[in-house]
């Protein structure tokens, strides 16, 4: 250690020497006296500093020469170094401050100023000026961060996972790793304020980017780092924060922050700026040429890892977009290889990728059903680069055939070169017909704005609407009845062949059900519809009309023409589905959304992105998506899909089936959400309806009272509806346990119960089904209840649990009861009737019940009657012989035999009388038989006839003996005297008398007999001829008294008739006994004729008199003690009855009697004799 | 009477005694021989054994009454196609139906005595054996 004492006691050489280099060296000196003022400095020194030689002495050094911030630490040092604490010579680093306000670095070596040993009068001290090497160093630090800091970036860009990430760890890396105090990244927004928004930042200040308000327009905040990089696209540097003046807006913050100078990067993809990310120091005037270049570069390897990442992220989401889309994606190279197919290909046609990706063309889809034609002209379209919209018939790989709406596209990367076709294809088997009727229904109603045009077969133009004749630019009337082919140009721009376009329209309308085509206006102008064919067809199916609903889609077309020409099929794709297709962040957010989905809402796409996903979702339903999610991201399932609902924008609820799936990227972290959400609020609105019905049901359980239970054996508690909580009388509180329901049961009945449970139900495993008694727990009333139950066992035959339900039927049991107590007194008396009763079953014959008097009748007991039909048994076979005979029973519904012999089971003849009637009984046809054994009653009554009989043969004989005595005595008391005239008078007086008195009594006895019935009709075989001959004979004594003569003028066939012959003698005897009696005097001939009719014979007998009109009345009536007029003076002995006897006897035999009176003609008494065998 | 100086034999079967003696003074006084019974046994008895021409049969009689002496008859190769006339005053269907089925032929003649004089019934004999 050198120690220069300048008060010491060396040469003046040493000292001019001393002071020479202290003037000369190219290092500071100074000498600082005690109190910190200047004593000495040299040129050197003044020179660093900016001051002129002597300007500096005198001054205090602390407060001219050093920057605000370091006076009070170099103070101190100072204060330490006069004290001796600090050795000399020792190295202290400080700024200074120069006259111009510069801040120079100076290594200092400083040495204590001793006068004497004890005298302390300053310090000198020697200054090397490092400002230029400090910085050189730090740059060479800076540099290698920075290089270190690229490394760190480059590996991060290959791994980061989204391009959040990546954005937050470039800027953490430049601040943890590059030293900087602060990074953040702002992307430029194509607004109208040209903003510029943080996407990410890192570092300390955070609060700074949020004031920053950057933006990069020409206005005081678009002056800044941030805006003039990306207006110029280059590097920009703000070397000292404090003093540029572009930094005004955010000087102060930055300043608080401790930011001292700021280089702003452009991020650029292809050249153009998409973002900056601007980098703060806490130092000033860093930034060397090495250091802009190296973060020049970085910034341009973010760019690169940004955009990468965009286009692989898009990529990716499109892919599983596409992978998951409900509809067929497949896409093939130039030559027609299908490359590429998607799950819903798989799923809809039946082969896997295996089978197809760059093995077959799409021809195996081909179902034959489309005509050369059109197909070649899809090829042609599909050529020239134009998108095809077609509907055609595919076969699946079952070979089903399946209607497929499909989007052809070429895929053309360069323009003019096709590099494959991509193909969108849904089926739309089932929806067609629907679809067909809706898209009708829906066009015609809406036709305001669709072209509605009628035409004839032969395709004349029969109708046109407003809007269809003003869009081709005609009036309605210039148009009706030309030719429909007036819209269509012969050839399309494309160049396809339109001029048969409406014969085939009109030749194959199912064909031709949608179509689009290029259509041509009154000015020549063109445009696209598309439009829906229908025929109209009469009752017999002919055609009428053709109908077609066009809509302008020209620009639609060239909408959709652009999107897949710019390249973005799979767009399209997401856009076109029918089923809303979504991504959604893991936070929540609509990242994608399709028209679907904004259809679906109701929301613009806007809109949605604005939202989180459980903003429109219904309150209720939160729960669902968030147990959904958290169980996809948990990974306990891949794919969840559920109800729920959503408000539309319109505020009415939406209900939508979605399926959810999570998209992880190949590291397995989560990065969004797929969805697809199907609008099933009309299927909803069905359910809803089916539940209303259900509600119906449950309310008519509740009308019906009944409940319904539900016993869980195993955890021995039970269930119950509220309508059964009425019934049982109990509340929600009630102990639901096994004892709980036992105790319900009635005490009287669960022994009962006790047996029917494990009797029926635990051994025999038959379902619940019983009445008994329960005591109402609320009022303890008793009730009957029926109760229904399935029993499910367990596999050893354990009961699990009974389901079913609970009727209340006391009221019904109440009825029953009243017709129980009836049904047994009439059981009583049924038992206990004297009268034999069957019941029958009306419909079978089958005896159903049968009392006690009829089993003592017939000898069979109850069980050997009841189920055998009634024509089944013997003592009834003659009754009712057959099926037939019981039908008419059934028919006529009443049936009585007075007297009929019923053989009894042991063989005895009963006599009965058998009344059948039939009754409805609970609406079922019942035959009821009373059958009563009348075998008394008839032998009592065959007795009485018989006494009857005996009586009329006695009474008769004992009559007609003392009269027979008389008659005959009479005829021979003159026989041997001659009696006197007076005598001869009163004798024959006596004869007409006892003649009166025998007619009467025959007569009499006739009638009685005919009126008693005990006239016994006894036909036979007679020779009827021989009979009237007889009888003819046996008047000839009476006839020849009267001078009459009988002519017989009979059929030669009457010689065997089926008759009475006593009836016909005694009817014949009668008639002719009148005609010999009254036929007048003159009248001579007497003549019986028979003629034929259709059922026997007609016997009369004639005379020539005439009976006047009254007398024919009269007589006509056959009446009994009426006579004819004069025909007491006649014959006085007639009894006025022979008439009506011979009336009465016809009758019997079958026949009729009548009388024919003309005057010229005489008088004809007519019987007519039945020759039949009954 | 007696065309062919021959006998002509009748039964009378009549219980009746004035009825009985009034029909054989009658028929005595017409020139036939007369056999009297009472009742059906004797009637019986008699007609076997002396083959009268014709049986004049009441039915109602004690003892043994028309019908049954009647069928009696019929069981005799004679009495089978002997002639008789139910002369009787009972008027019952059964028993004249009885009566006819036992021998139509023979004894279709069913006489009332009622409504037959002295007079007729000799007519009617004679008519029968053909002597008019």
């Amino acid at each position: 250690m050198v120690k220069i004492n300048i008060n010491s006691k060396s040469s003046n050489k040493d000292l001019n020497f001393s002071e020479e280099y202290f003037n000369t060296a190219n290092v500071i000196a100074i000498v600082i006296d005690v109190k910190g003022n200047i004593s000495l400095i040299n040129e050197k020194g003044s020179k660093i500093l900016g001051y002129k030689s002597n300007e500096l002495i005198g001054k205090n050094w602390f407060n001219t020469c050093l920057p605000e911030n370091d006076k009070k630490n170099v103070k101190k040092i100072f204060d330490e170094i006069l004290k001796g604490k600090i050795k000399n010579y020792e190295n202290y680093e400080n700024f200074v401050i120069t006259k111009k306000g510069e801040i120079r670095q100076i290594l200092w070596r400083n040495i204590c100023l001793e006068k004497g040993k004890v005298k302390i009068t300053g310090t000198i001290s020697f200054g090397f000026d490092i400002t230029e090497s400090k910085k050189k160093e730090s740059d060479f630090i800076r540099i290698n961060r920075n290089l270190h800091m690229a490394n760190e970036i480059s590996k991060m860009l290959i791994s980061a996972i989204d391009e959040k990430k990546l954005l937050y760890e470039a800027c953490r890396i430049a601040v943890e790793i590059g030293g900087y105090k602060m990074a953040w990244i702002g992307f430029v927004n194509h607004d109208k304020a040209k903003t510029i928004s943080s996407v990410s930042n890192f570092g300390f200040g955070k609060d700074y980017v949020k004031k920053a308000k950057l933006t990069w327009k020409n206005d005081a905040h678009g002056q800044g780092p941030g805006g003039v990089t990306v207006r110029t696209g280059k590097p920009v540097i703000i070397y000292d924060i404090s003093k540029d003046k572009s930094m005004i807006p955010w000087r102060a913050n930055a300043i608080k922050n401790g930011y001292r100078s700021v280089i702003g990067l452009p991020l650029k993809d292809n050249g153009n700026v998409f973002g900056v990310i601007l980098i703060y120091s806490d130092n000033l005037n860093i930034f060397c040429k090495e250091e802009i270049n190296l973060l020049n570069g970085l910034a341009n390897d973010l760019s690169f890892g940004i955009t990468t990442h965009r286009v692989r992220d898009d990529a990716f989401k499109l892919k599983t977009a596409v992978e998951t889309s409900g509809e067929v994606v497949y896409i093939t190279d130039h030559e027609g290889i299908i490359t590429y197919i998607n799950k819903e290909f798989t799923k809809l046609y039946g082969y896997n990728k295996l089978e197809v990706v760059n093995k077959v063309t799409p021809r195996i889809l081909k179902s034959g059903q489309r005509n050369k034609e059109d197909y070649s002209t899809l090829w042609k379209n599909l050529l020239k680069g134009k998108i095809v919209k077609d509907q055609h018939v595919n076969k699946t790989k079952k070979g089903n055939l399946l209607i497929v709406e499909s989007i052809l596209s070429p895929i053309i990367i360069k323009k003019g070169e096709i590099n494959g076709f991509l193909a969108v294809q849904r089926d739309i088997t089932e929806n067609k017909k629907l679809e067909d009727k809706l898209k009708e229904n829906e066009r015609l109603v809406s036709n305001v704005n669709s072209i509605m045009l009628k035409w004839t077969p032969d395709g004349k133009i029969s109708f046109i609407n407003n809007y269809g004749a003003k869009i081709f630019g005609y009036r309605k009337n210039e148009l009706i009845g030309k030719d429909a082919n007036i819209f269509v140009p012969k050839k399309e721009s494309g160049g396809r062949d339109l001029n048969f376009l409406i014969g085939n329209i009109t030749k194959h309308p199912k064909k031709y059900l949608f179509n689009e085509n290029e259509n041509i206006k009154k000015d020549g102008k063109r445009f696209w519809v598309a439009w829906t064919n229908k025929a109209i067809v009469d009752k017999n199916g002919k055609l009428i009309e053709l109908l077609a609903v066009g809509s302008n889609i020209s620009k639609l077309k060239k909408t959709r023409e652009k999107l897949i020409e710019s390249g973005q099929r799979f767009k399209n794709i997401f856009e076109y589905s029918a089923v809303g297709v979504s991504l959604i962040s893991i936070d929540g957010h609509w990242m994608e959304v399709n028209n679907a989905l904004c259809k679906i809402t109701g929301y613009s796409h806007k809109e949605l992105l604005n939202f989180k996903y459980n903003d429109i979702t219904y309150p209720d339903d939160f729960k669902k998506g968030i147990n959904a999610i958290n169980n996809l991201l948990s990974k306990k399932i891949n794919h969840a899909v559920y109800e729920k609902r959503y408000i539309h924008k319109n505020g009415h609820i939406i209900w939508v089936n979605l399926s959810i799936a999570l998209v992880s990227n190949y590291l397995g972290q989560p990065i969004y959400f797929v969805t697809h959400t199907e609008d099933i609020t009309h299927r909803k609105e069905i359910e809803i309806k089916l539940s209303e019905s259900e509600y119906f049901f449950k309310e008519s359980q509740k009308a019906g009272s009944i409940g319904s239970y539900k016993i869980d054996y195993v955890e021995g508690f039970w269930e119950s509806s509220d309508v059964l909580n009425n019934i049982y009388g109990i509340k929600k509180d009630y102990t639901r346990s096994i004892k709980g329901w036992l105790d319900i049961i009635h005490p009287d009945d669960r022994k009962m119960m006790n047996k029917y449970f494990n009797k029926d139900i635990i051994l025999k495993h038959k379902q619940f089904n019983k009445e008994y008694r329960i005591i109402r727990k609320s009022d303890h009333k008793i009730r009957w209840v029926n109760v229904l139950g399935k029993v499910y066992f367990s596999k050893d035959g354990k009961i699990i649990s009974i389901i079913g339900t609970i009727q209340d039927i006391t009221e019904r049991k109440e009825v029953e009861e009243k017709f129980r107590v009836a049904e047994e007194k009439f059981r009583r008396l049924f038992e206990a009737a004297k009268d034999s009763i069957l019941l029958l079953d009306a419909e079978t014959g089958e005896i159903t019940d049968s009392n006690p008097f009829i089993q003592d009748l017939l000898g069979y007991s109850a069980k050997e009657l009841i189920g055998t039909k009634i024509f089944e048994i013997s003592p009834f076979k003659d009754i009712i012989e057959n099926k037939e005979k019981f039908i008419e029973l059934q028919k006529k519904g009443y049936v009585y035999y007075n007297d009929l012999p019923l053989k009894t089971k042991s063989g005895i003849i009963k006599q009965v009388e058998f009344v059948s009637n039939v009754y409805l009984v609970a609406n079922k046809k019942v035959i009821q038989c009373n059958i009563r054994d009348i075998t008394e009653r008839i032998k009592e009554e065959k007795e009485l006839d018989q006494a009857k009989n005996e009586f009329l043969s006695i009474a008769s004989h004992q009559l007609r003996t003392p009269l027979s005595a008389t008659k005959w005595v009479l005829e021979t008391l003159f026989s041997d005297t001659n009696p006197t005239e007076k005598q001869k008078e009163k004798y024959e007086y006596l004869k007409i008398s006892n003649e009166r008195l025998i007619n009467l009594v025959n007569r009499l006895l006739n009638v009685s007999r005919i009126e008693s019935g005990k006239l016994v009709v006894n036909k036979k075989y007679i020779n009827l001829d021989e009979l009237i001959n007889n009888l003819v004979v046996s008047f000839k004594t009476l006839a020849d008294r009267k001078n009459k003569i009988i002519k017989i003028n009979v059929d030669s066939d009457i010689k065997r008739v089926f008759c009475d012959p006593l009836l016909i003698h005694e009817i014949l005897e009668n008639l002719i006994s009148n005609a010999i009696d009254y036929s007048p005097v003159n009248s001579q001939v007497i003549t019986i004729n028979s003629t034929k009719d259709k059922n026997g014979y007609i016997l009369s007998v004639h005379n020539d008199g005439f009976i006047n009109s009254t007398a024919t009345e009269k007589i006509k009536n056959f009446s009994k003690f009426v006579r004819g007029e004069g025909s007491v003076e006649v014959r006085p002995e007639g009894s006025g009855l022979g008439l009506y006897i011979t009336k009465k006897l016809s009758e019997i035999g079958g026949g009729k009697a009548w009388v024919e009176s003309k005057p010229n003609v005489g008088t004809t008494f007519y019987v007519s004799i039945i020759n039949k065998q009954k | 009477m007696n065309i062919l100086n021959k006998k002509i034999l009748l039964l009378i079967v009549e219980d009746e005694k004035m009825l009985a003696s009034t029909l054989e003074e009658k028929l005595v006084s017409e020139g036939f021989e007369v056999l009297k019974a009472s009742d059906g046994g004797e009637g019986l008895k008699l007609a076997l054994d002396n083959h009268p021409n014709l049986i004049l049969l009441d039915l109602l009689m004690p003892k043994v009454d028309g019908i049954t002496m009647l069928k009696e008859l019929r069981k005799d190769p004679w009495g089978a196609r002997a002639s008789v006339i139910i002369l009787t005053n009972l008027e019952s269907s059964d028993k004249i139906s009885e009566t006819l089925d036992i021998g139509f032929g023979n004894v279709f003649e069913y006489m009332l005595k009622t409504n037959w004089s002295l007079e007729d019934i000799v007519s009617r004999i004679k008519e029968r054996l053909d002597l008019k």
